[in-house]
Protein backbone atom coordinates (compact mmCIF):
# COMPACT_ATOMS: atom_id res chain seq x y z
CA UNK A 1 0.00 0.00 0.00
CA UNK A 2 1.19 3.53 -0.71
CA UNK A 3 -0.48 6.38 1.11
CA UNK A 4 -0.29 10.12 0.58
CA UNK A 5 -1.08 12.36 3.52
CA UNK A 6 -2.28 15.83 2.56
CA UNK A 7 -1.94 18.42 5.30
CA UNK A 8 -3.36 21.92 5.20
CA UNK A 9 -1.41 23.55 8.02
CA UNK A 10 -3.36 26.08 10.08
CA UNK A 11 -6.40 25.94 7.81
CA UNK A 12 -8.50 28.41 9.86
CA UNK A 13 -5.62 30.92 9.86
CA UNK A 14 -5.08 30.49 6.11
CA UNK A 15 -8.79 31.16 5.46
CA UNK A 16 -8.77 34.18 7.75
CA UNK A 17 -5.73 35.67 6.04
CA UNK A 18 -7.28 35.06 2.61
CA UNK A 19 -10.30 37.04 3.76
CA UNK A 20 -8.31 39.77 5.55
CA UNK A 21 -4.88 40.06 3.92
CA UNK A 22 -4.06 43.05 6.13
CA UNK A 23 -3.57 40.60 9.04
CA UNK A 24 -0.70 38.89 7.27
CA UNK A 25 2.49 38.96 9.35
CA UNK A 26 0.62 39.73 12.57
CA UNK A 27 0.05 37.33 15.47
CA UNK A 28 -3.40 35.79 15.03
CA UNK A 29 -5.23 33.11 16.99
CA UNK A 30 -8.50 31.37 16.16
CA UNK A 31 -10.64 29.99 18.96
CA UNK A 32 -12.72 32.81 20.32
CA UNK A 33 -13.07 36.56 20.56
CA UNK A 34 -10.85 38.49 22.96
CA UNK A 35 -13.47 38.64 25.73
CA UNK A 36 -14.40 34.95 25.52
CA UNK A 37 -13.08 32.21 27.79
CA UNK A 38 -12.26 29.72 25.07
CA UNK A 39 -9.19 27.72 24.08
CA UNK A 40 -6.91 28.58 21.17
CA UNK A 41 -7.66 26.11 18.39
CA UNK A 42 -5.23 27.50 15.83
CA UNK A 43 -2.36 29.99 16.01
CA UNK A 44 -0.33 31.73 13.32
CA UNK A 45 3.47 31.20 13.31
CA UNK A 46 3.85 34.81 14.54
CA UNK A 47 1.67 34.03 17.59
CA UNK A 48 3.54 30.75 18.18
CA UNK A 49 6.78 32.75 18.27
CA UNK A 50 5.40 34.58 21.32
CA UNK A 51 4.85 31.26 23.08
CA UNK A 52 1.17 30.85 22.24
CA UNK A 53 0.23 27.15 22.18
CA UNK A 54 -2.90 25.31 21.10
CA UNK A 55 -5.27 24.55 23.94
CA UNK A 56 -4.27 27.50 26.13
CA UNK A 57 -7.02 30.01 26.82
CA UNK A 58 -7.46 33.17 24.75
CA UNK A 59 -6.67 35.18 27.90
CA UNK A 60 -3.35 33.36 28.33
CA UNK A 61 -2.54 34.02 24.67
CA UNK A 62 -3.29 37.72 25.21
CA UNK A 63 -1.06 37.76 28.27
CA UNK A 64 1.83 36.32 26.25
CA UNK A 65 1.19 38.50 23.24
CA UNK A 66 -0.86 41.65 23.96
CA UNK A 67 -1.16 42.53 20.25
CA UNK A 68 -2.62 39.17 19.29
CA UNK A 69 -5.68 39.29 17.05
CA UNK A 70 -8.40 36.90 18.18
CA UNK A 71 -10.96 35.47 15.78
CA UNK A 72 -13.95 33.24 16.42
CA UNK A 73 -13.83 29.89 14.62
CA UNK A 74 -16.21 29.42 11.72
CA UNK A 75 -16.28 25.64 11.98
CA UNK A 76 -18.87 25.12 9.27
CA UNK A 77 -16.85 27.15 6.77
CA UNK A 78 -13.65 25.35 7.73
CA UNK A 79 -15.33 21.97 7.25
CA UNK A 80 -16.90 22.98 3.94
CA UNK A 81 -13.56 24.23 2.65
CA UNK A 82 -11.82 21.04 3.64
CA UNK A 83 -14.59 19.01 1.98
CA UNK A 84 -13.64 20.82 -1.24
CA UNK A 85 -10.03 19.74 -0.71
CA UNK A 86 -11.24 16.14 -0.25
CA UNK A 87 -13.26 16.46 -3.48
CA UNK A 88 -10.05 17.38 -5.30
CA UNK A 89 -8.28 14.35 -3.80
CA UNK A 90 -11.10 12.10 -4.99
CA UNK A 91 -10.27 13.11 -8.55
CA UNK A 92 -6.90 11.41 -8.02
CA UNK A 93 -7.78 8.41 -5.87
CA UNK A 94 -10.87 6.25 -5.29
CA UNK A 95 -10.06 5.88 -1.58
CA UNK A 96 -9.79 9.10 0.42
CA UNK A 97 -9.98 9.38 4.20
CA UNK A 98 -10.70 12.68 5.92
CA UNK A 99 -8.97 12.51 9.28
CA UNK A 100 -9.88 15.67 11.15
CA UNK A 101 -9.74 19.23 9.92
CA UNK A 102 -6.81 19.83 7.59
CA UNK A 103 -5.64 16.22 7.29
CA UNK A 104 -6.59 13.69 4.64
CA UNK A 105 -5.11 10.45 3.36
CA UNK A 106 -5.42 8.96 -0.07
CA UNK A 107 -4.52 5.56 -1.39
CA UNK A 108 -2.05 5.96 -4.25
CA UNK A 109 -1.08 2.30 -4.68
CA UNK A 110 0.17 1.64 -8.19
CA UNK A 111 1.07 5.26 -8.98
CA UNK A 112 4.45 5.37 -10.73
CA UNK A 113 5.24 9.08 -10.49
CA UNK A 114 4.36 9.89 -6.92
CA UNK A 115 6.17 13.22 -6.75
CA UNK A 116 4.51 14.50 -9.90
CA UNK A 117 1.08 13.48 -8.59
CA UNK A 118 1.72 15.24 -5.27
CA UNK A 119 2.75 18.46 -7.01
CA UNK A 120 -0.34 18.32 -9.19
CA UNK A 121 -2.55 17.91 -6.12
CA UNK A 122 -0.84 20.79 -4.32
CA UNK A 123 -1.11 23.13 -7.28
CA UNK A 124 -4.83 22.31 -7.67
CA UNK A 125 -5.50 22.95 -3.97
CA UNK A 126 -3.64 26.24 -4.28
CA UNK A 127 -5.31 27.41 -7.50
CA UNK A 128 -8.89 26.21 -6.80
CA UNK A 129 -9.17 26.88 -3.08
CA UNK A 130 -6.25 29.19 -2.36
CA UNK A 131 -4.73 27.06 0.39
CA UNK A 132 -1.13 26.07 0.94
CA UNK A 133 -0.59 22.36 1.58
CA UNK A 134 2.11 19.76 2.31
CA UNK A 135 2.20 16.18 1.21
CA UNK A 136 3.96 13.15 2.66
CA UNK A 137 4.05 9.80 0.92
CA UNK A 138 4.89 6.48 2.60
CA UNK A 139 3.68 2.90 2.82
CA UNK A 140 1.27 3.51 5.70
CA UNK A 141 -0.74 6.30 7.28
CA UNK A 142 1.43 7.20 10.26
CA UNK A 143 4.65 7.55 8.28
CA UNK A 144 2.98 9.57 5.53
CA UNK A 145 1.58 11.89 8.22
CA UNK A 146 5.00 12.42 9.82
CA UNK A 147 6.50 12.98 6.36
CA UNK A 148 3.87 15.63 5.58
CA UNK A 149 4.08 17.30 8.98
CA UNK A 150 7.85 17.66 8.78
CA UNK A 151 8.11 18.79 5.18
CA UNK A 152 8.36 22.43 4.15
CA UNK A 153 5.24 24.31 2.93
CA UNK A 154 4.29 23.40 -0.65
CA UNK A 155 6.84 20.56 -0.56
CA UNK A 156 6.60 16.79 -0.87
CA UNK A 157 8.45 14.26 1.28
CA UNK A 158 8.56 10.71 0.00
CA UNK A 159 9.55 7.78 2.19
CA UNK A 160 10.68 4.98 -0.15
CA UNK A 161 9.29 1.47 0.33
CA UNK A 162 11.18 -0.40 3.08
CA UNK A 163 12.77 2.71 4.56
CA UNK A 164 10.11 3.63 7.08
CA UNK A 165 12.09 2.40 10.08
CA UNK A 166 15.19 4.46 9.25
CA UNK A 167 12.98 7.45 8.31
CA UNK A 168 11.09 7.53 11.61
CA UNK A 169 14.10 6.85 13.81
CA UNK A 170 15.22 10.49 14.48
CA UNK A 171 11.72 11.84 15.18
CA UNK A 172 10.41 12.66 18.64
CA UNK A 173 8.16 10.19 20.47
CA UNK A 174 5.57 12.99 20.59
CA UNK A 175 4.64 12.09 17.00
CA UNK A 176 3.29 8.71 18.12
CA UNK A 177 0.12 10.40 19.47
CA UNK A 178 0.22 8.24 22.60
CA UNK A 179 -1.40 9.72 25.73
CA UNK A 180 0.62 12.39 27.54
CA UNK A 181 1.26 9.99 30.43
CA UNK A 182 3.01 7.55 28.08
CA UNK A 183 5.16 10.31 26.58
CA UNK A 184 6.05 11.59 30.04
CA UNK A 185 7.07 8.10 31.12
CA UNK A 186 9.12 7.62 27.98
CA UNK A 187 11.01 10.82 28.75
CA UNK A 188 11.45 9.73 32.33
CA UNK A 189 13.08 6.56 30.99
CA UNK A 190 15.36 8.69 28.82
CA UNK A 191 13.61 7.83 25.54
CA UNK A 192 13.20 10.92 23.38
CA UNK A 193 13.33 9.54 19.86
CA UNK A 194 11.32 6.80 18.21
CA UNK A 195 14.57 5.14 17.09
CA UNK A 196 15.51 4.44 20.72
CA UNK A 197 12.49 2.16 21.06
CA UNK A 198 13.95 -0.38 18.61
CA UNK A 199 16.29 -1.63 21.35
CA UNK A 200 13.40 -2.96 23.44
CA UNK A 201 11.60 -6.25 22.86
CA UNK A 202 7.86 -6.06 22.32
CA UNK A 203 7.10 -7.74 25.69
CA UNK A 204 9.04 -5.05 27.58
CA UNK A 205 7.10 -2.24 25.90
CA UNK A 206 3.76 -3.99 26.41
CA UNK A 207 4.50 -4.59 30.09
CA UNK A 208 5.32 -0.89 30.54
CA UNK A 209 2.63 0.72 28.37
CA UNK A 210 -0.05 -1.91 27.65
CA UNK A 211 -1.74 -1.48 24.26
CA UNK A 212 0.32 1.65 23.61
CA UNK A 213 3.44 -0.52 23.97
CA UNK A 214 2.38 -2.63 20.99
CA UNK A 215 1.79 0.54 18.99
CA UNK A 216 5.20 1.96 19.94
CA UNK A 217 6.90 -1.32 18.99
CA UNK A 218 5.19 -1.41 15.59
CA UNK A 219 5.88 2.24 14.78
CA UNK A 220 9.54 2.03 15.81
CA UNK A 221 9.91 -0.97 13.48
CA UNK A 222 8.39 0.91 10.56
CA UNK A 223 5.00 -0.75 10.63
CA UNK A 224 1.54 0.80 10.98
CA UNK A 225 -1.37 -1.54 10.27
CA UNK A 226 -4.04 1.20 10.55
CA UNK A 227 -6.30 0.89 7.48
CA UNK A 228 -7.63 3.76 5.41
CA UNK A 229 -11.26 4.49 6.21
CA UNK A 230 -13.17 5.74 3.15
CA UNK A 231 -14.67 9.17 3.46
CA UNK A 232 -18.39 9.43 3.97
CA UNK A 233 -19.68 11.89 1.46
CA UNK A 234 -22.76 13.93 2.23
CA UNK A 235 -25.40 13.69 -0.44
CA UNK A 236 -26.97 17.01 -1.30
CA UNK A 237 -29.85 17.92 -3.60
CA UNK A 238 -30.37 21.54 -4.38
CA UNK A 239 -32.50 23.87 -6.44
CA UNK A 240 -32.44 27.56 -7.18
CA UNK A 241 -34.98 30.08 -8.39
CA UNK A 242 -34.75 33.74 -9.32
CA UNK A 243 -37.41 36.11 -8.04
CA UNK A 244 -38.95 38.52 -10.50
CA UNK A 245 -39.85 41.06 -9.18
CA UNK A 246 -37.63 41.08 -6.10
CA UNK A 247 -39.30 40.67 -2.74
CA UNK A 248 -38.72 41.52 0.88
CA UNK A 249 -41.57 39.54 2.44
CA UNK A 250 -41.29 36.08 3.97
CA UNK A 251 -44.64 34.98 2.54
CA UNK A 252 -43.36 35.53 -1.02
CA UNK A 253 -40.15 33.64 -0.19
CA UNK A 254 -42.19 30.79 1.25
CA UNK A 255 -44.33 30.71 -1.89
CA UNK A 256 -41.19 30.41 -3.99
CA UNK A 257 -39.75 27.68 -1.73
CA UNK A 258 -42.83 25.48 -1.88
CA UNK A 259 -42.57 24.19 -5.50
CA UNK A 260 -38.78 23.85 -5.16
CA UNK A 261 -39.18 21.74 -2.03
CA UNK A 262 -41.88 19.56 -3.61
CA UNK A 263 -39.53 18.82 -6.50
CA UNK A 264 -36.54 18.18 -4.24
CA UNK A 265 -38.46 15.86 -1.94
CA UNK A 266 -39.44 13.67 -4.91
CA UNK A 267 -35.71 13.16 -5.47
CA UNK A 268 -35.09 12.57 -1.73
CA UNK A 269 -37.79 9.88 -1.66
CA UNK A 270 -36.48 8.34 -4.89
CA UNK A 271 -33.06 7.93 -3.27
CA UNK A 272 -34.62 6.35 -0.17
CA UNK A 273 -33.10 8.96 2.13
CA UNK A 274 -34.32 11.57 4.56
CA UNK A 275 -33.40 15.24 4.74
CA UNK A 276 -31.26 15.90 7.83
CA UNK A 277 -30.33 19.52 7.17
CA UNK A 278 -31.67 22.33 5.01
CA UNK A 279 -29.55 25.17 3.77
CA UNK A 280 -31.43 28.27 2.67
CA UNK A 281 -29.36 30.80 0.76
CA UNK A 282 -30.94 34.11 -0.15
CA UNK A 283 -29.27 36.31 -2.76
CA UNK A 284 -29.85 39.96 -1.97
CA UNK A 285 -30.02 42.75 -4.54
CA UNK A 286 -26.86 44.23 -3.00
CA UNK A 287 -24.92 41.23 -4.37
CA UNK A 288 -24.48 39.64 -0.96
CA UNK A 289 -25.75 36.19 0.04
CA UNK A 290 -27.40 35.40 3.35
CA UNK A 291 -27.56 31.77 4.39
CA UNK A 292 -29.11 29.82 7.20
CA UNK A 293 -28.55 26.17 8.08
CA UNK A 294 -31.51 24.41 9.62
CA UNK A 295 -30.77 20.99 11.10
CA UNK A 296 -33.68 18.55 11.18
CA UNK A 297 -33.37 16.33 14.25
CA UNK A 298 -34.92 13.08 13.10
CA UNK A 299 -34.68 13.63 9.38
CA UNK A 300 -37.78 14.17 7.28
CA UNK A 301 -39.29 13.22 3.94
CA UNK A 302 -42.17 15.64 4.21
CA UNK A 303 -41.95 18.88 2.27
CA UNK A 304 -44.63 20.33 4.52
CA UNK A 305 -42.55 19.66 7.67
CA UNK A 306 -39.42 21.17 6.14
CA UNK A 307 -41.33 24.21 4.93
CA UNK A 308 -42.68 24.67 8.47
CA UNK A 309 -39.13 24.53 9.86
CA UNK A 310 -37.94 27.09 7.30
CA UNK A 311 -40.90 29.33 8.08
CA UNK A 312 -40.54 29.16 11.85
CA UNK A 313 -36.84 29.87 11.80
CA UNK A 314 -36.87 32.68 9.26
CA UNK A 315 -40.12 34.57 9.63
CA UNK A 316 -39.02 36.52 12.69
CA UNK A 317 -35.71 37.72 11.28
CA UNK A 318 -35.55 40.93 9.30
CA UNK A 319 -34.45 40.95 5.67
CA UNK A 320 -31.70 43.52 5.20
CA UNK A 321 -32.35 43.98 1.45
CA UNK A 322 -34.82 42.73 -1.17
CA UNK A 323 -34.20 39.15 -2.26
CA UNK A 324 -33.48 38.38 -5.92
CA UNK A 325 -32.88 34.63 -5.69
CA UNK A 326 -33.33 31.62 -3.39
CA UNK A 327 -31.27 28.47 -3.24
CA UNK A 328 -32.38 25.46 -1.25
CA UNK A 329 -29.96 22.61 -0.50
CA UNK A 330 -31.10 19.51 1.32
CA UNK A 331 -28.46 17.35 2.99
CA UNK A 332 -29.48 13.73 2.88
CA UNK A 333 -28.89 10.93 5.35
CA UNK A 334 -29.97 7.37 5.89
CA UNK A 335 -33.16 7.05 7.88
CA UNK A 336 -32.40 5.81 11.37
CA UNK A 337 -33.82 6.02 14.86
CA UNK A 338 -37.11 7.54 13.87
CA UNK A 339 -39.38 8.33 16.80
CA UNK A 340 -42.92 7.06 16.25
CA UNK A 341 -46.02 8.47 17.87
CA UNK A 342 -47.25 6.09 20.51
CA UNK A 343 -50.94 6.55 19.87
CA UNK A 344 -51.07 7.23 16.16
CA UNK A 345 -51.52 3.62 15.07
CA UNK A 346 -52.37 2.00 18.41
CA UNK A 347 -55.28 4.21 19.33
CA UNK A 348 -57.92 2.51 17.18
CA UNK A 349 -57.33 -1.11 18.36
CA UNK A 350 -56.96 0.16 21.93
CA UNK A 351 -60.34 1.90 21.76
CA UNK A 352 -62.06 -1.21 20.46
CA UNK A 353 -60.30 -3.35 23.07
CA UNK A 354 -61.46 -0.95 25.80
CA UNK A 355 -65.10 -1.14 24.67
CA UNK A 356 -64.90 -4.97 24.48
CA UNK A 357 -63.54 -5.15 28.02
CA UNK A 358 -66.21 -2.77 29.30
CA UNK A 359 -68.94 -4.90 27.68
CA UNK A 360 -67.47 -8.03 29.23
CA UNK A 361 -66.85 -6.82 32.78
CA UNK A 362 -69.47 -4.10 33.07
CA UNK A 363 -66.87 -1.50 34.00
CA UNK A 364 -63.76 -0.15 32.37
CA UNK A 365 -60.68 -2.01 33.70
CA UNK A 366 -58.27 -0.34 31.29
CA UNK A 367 -56.83 2.88 32.71
CA UNK A 368 -54.35 5.43 31.61
CA UNK A 369 -52.04 7.58 33.69
CA UNK A 370 -53.19 11.18 33.76
CA UNK A 371 -51.51 14.22 35.20
CA UNK A 372 -53.68 15.66 37.98
CA UNK A 373 -51.49 18.37 39.44
CA UNK A 374 -48.63 19.62 37.35
CA UNK A 375 -47.13 21.70 40.18
CA UNK A 376 -46.46 18.99 42.74
CA UNK A 377 -43.44 16.71 42.81
CA UNK A 378 -45.12 14.04 44.94
CA UNK A 379 -45.79 11.22 42.46
CA UNK A 380 -49.14 10.03 43.80
CA UNK A 381 -50.47 13.59 43.98
CA UNK A 382 -49.25 14.46 40.51
CA UNK A 383 -50.54 11.44 38.56
CA UNK A 384 -53.75 9.49 38.69
CA UNK A 385 -55.59 6.82 36.71
CA UNK A 386 -58.46 7.66 34.39
CA UNK A 387 -60.56 5.67 31.93
CA UNK A 388 -58.83 4.99 28.65
CA UNK A 389 -61.74 6.51 26.74
CA UNK A 390 -61.54 9.87 28.59
CA UNK B 1 -63.05 10.57 36.70
CA UNK B 2 -59.48 10.29 37.97
CA UNK B 3 -58.59 7.69 40.60
CA UNK B 4 -55.47 7.54 42.74
CA UNK B 5 -52.51 5.89 41.12
CA UNK B 6 -52.33 3.07 43.68
CA UNK B 7 -51.87 2.52 47.34
CA UNK B 8 -48.41 2.78 48.80
CA UNK B 9 -47.23 -0.32 50.55
CA UNK B 10 -45.35 0.01 53.80
CA UNK B 11 -42.24 -2.15 53.95
CA UNK B 12 -39.65 -3.07 56.54
CA UNK B 13 -36.27 -1.78 55.52
CA UNK B 14 -32.99 -2.03 57.38
CA UNK B 15 -30.86 1.03 56.68
CA UNK B 16 -27.21 1.56 57.53
CA UNK B 17 -25.96 4.36 59.79
CA UNK B 18 -26.08 6.82 56.89
CA UNK B 19 -29.68 6.00 56.06
CA UNK B 20 -28.95 3.94 52.93
CA UNK B 21 -31.15 0.82 52.67
CA UNK B 22 -29.32 -2.49 53.13
CA UNK B 23 -32.16 -5.02 53.05
CA UNK B 24 -35.95 -5.15 52.88
CA UNK B 25 -38.68 -7.66 53.55
CA UNK B 26 -40.21 -8.60 50.21
CA UNK B 27 -42.94 -11.22 49.88
CA UNK B 28 -42.33 -12.31 53.45
CA UNK B 29 -38.60 -12.81 52.99
CA UNK B 30 -35.72 -10.59 53.98
CA UNK B 31 -33.86 -9.75 50.78
CA UNK B 32 -30.50 -8.08 50.45
CA UNK B 33 -30.37 -4.91 48.38
CA UNK B 34 -27.85 -5.61 45.63
CA UNK B 35 -27.45 -2.01 44.51
CA UNK B 36 -28.90 1.45 44.84
CA UNK B 37 -29.19 2.89 41.33
CA UNK B 38 -30.41 6.35 42.24
CA UNK B 39 -31.11 8.38 45.32
CA UNK B 40 -33.11 11.60 45.38
CA UNK B 41 -34.95 13.72 47.89
CA UNK B 42 -38.27 15.54 47.57
CA UNK B 43 -39.90 18.14 49.81
CA UNK B 44 -43.29 19.63 49.04
CA UNK B 45 -46.42 21.04 50.60
CA UNK B 46 -44.71 22.77 53.53
CA UNK B 47 -47.65 25.18 53.68
CA UNK B 48 -50.13 22.39 54.45
CA UNK B 49 -49.86 18.68 53.89
CA UNK B 50 -46.11 18.48 54.11
CA UNK B 51 -44.15 15.78 52.31
CA UNK B 52 -40.45 15.08 52.95
CA UNK B 53 -39.09 11.91 51.44
CA UNK B 54 -35.82 10.22 50.54
CA UNK B 55 -36.31 8.08 47.45
CA UNK B 56 -34.08 5.17 46.47
CA UNK B 57 -34.20 3.19 43.25
CA UNK B 58 -32.99 -0.19 44.46
CA UNK B 59 -32.35 -3.59 43.00
CA UNK B 60 -32.81 -6.55 45.31
CA UNK B 61 -30.57 -9.55 44.78
CA UNK B 62 -32.12 -11.91 42.18
CA UNK B 63 -35.15 -9.66 42.05
CA UNK B 64 -36.67 -6.62 40.39
CA UNK B 65 -35.86 -2.92 40.62
CA UNK B 66 -38.08 -0.88 42.94
CA UNK B 67 -38.51 2.69 44.01
CA UNK B 68 -38.74 2.87 47.79
CA UNK B 69 -38.80 5.92 49.98
CA UNK B 70 -38.34 6.84 53.60
CA UNK B 71 -40.91 9.27 54.90
CA UNK B 72 -38.71 11.67 56.84
CA UNK B 73 -41.64 12.87 58.95
CA UNK B 74 -42.92 9.48 60.13
CA UNK B 75 -39.59 7.64 59.58
CA UNK B 76 -41.41 4.84 57.80
CA UNK B 77 -40.45 3.11 54.57
CA UNK B 78 -42.78 2.63 51.61
CA UNK B 79 -42.60 0.69 48.41
CA UNK B 80 -44.01 2.60 45.44
CA UNK B 81 -46.26 0.76 43.03
CA UNK B 82 -44.70 -2.05 41.03
CA UNK B 83 -41.27 -3.48 40.31
CA UNK B 84 -39.51 -2.72 37.06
Amino acid sequence: MRVACVLIPDLPIQLLLAEKPELSGRPVVVGGLSFEIKPVSCASPEAVAYGVRLGMSIREAQALCPDVICAAPDERRHQDTFEKVADILEDFSPLVEVNGLGRAYMDIAGVQMERQLAHEVMSLISSDIGLSSRIGIASSKFFSMVAAATSRPEAVTIVPVGEQESFISPFSVDFTSCPDKVNERLRFLGIKFIGQLVEFPKEALVSQFGADGTKLYQLSHGSDPTPLVPRKKTQVVSARCELEPTTDTWSAIEMACRPMLEKLMVEVRRRGKVCCETLVRLSLDSGLDVERRLPIKEGSRSDRDILAIIRSSLENSALPRPVIGIELSLHLAKESGRRLHLWQKQRQPLDSLASDLKRRFGYQPLKKITEIDHDTIVPERRFGLSDISD
Amino acid sequence: MVAKLGKLQEVTVTPNSKGMPLSLVYKGQRRKIASVHEHWRIADGWWGDEVRRDYFRIEISHGPVFDIYRDRISDRWYLTKGGR
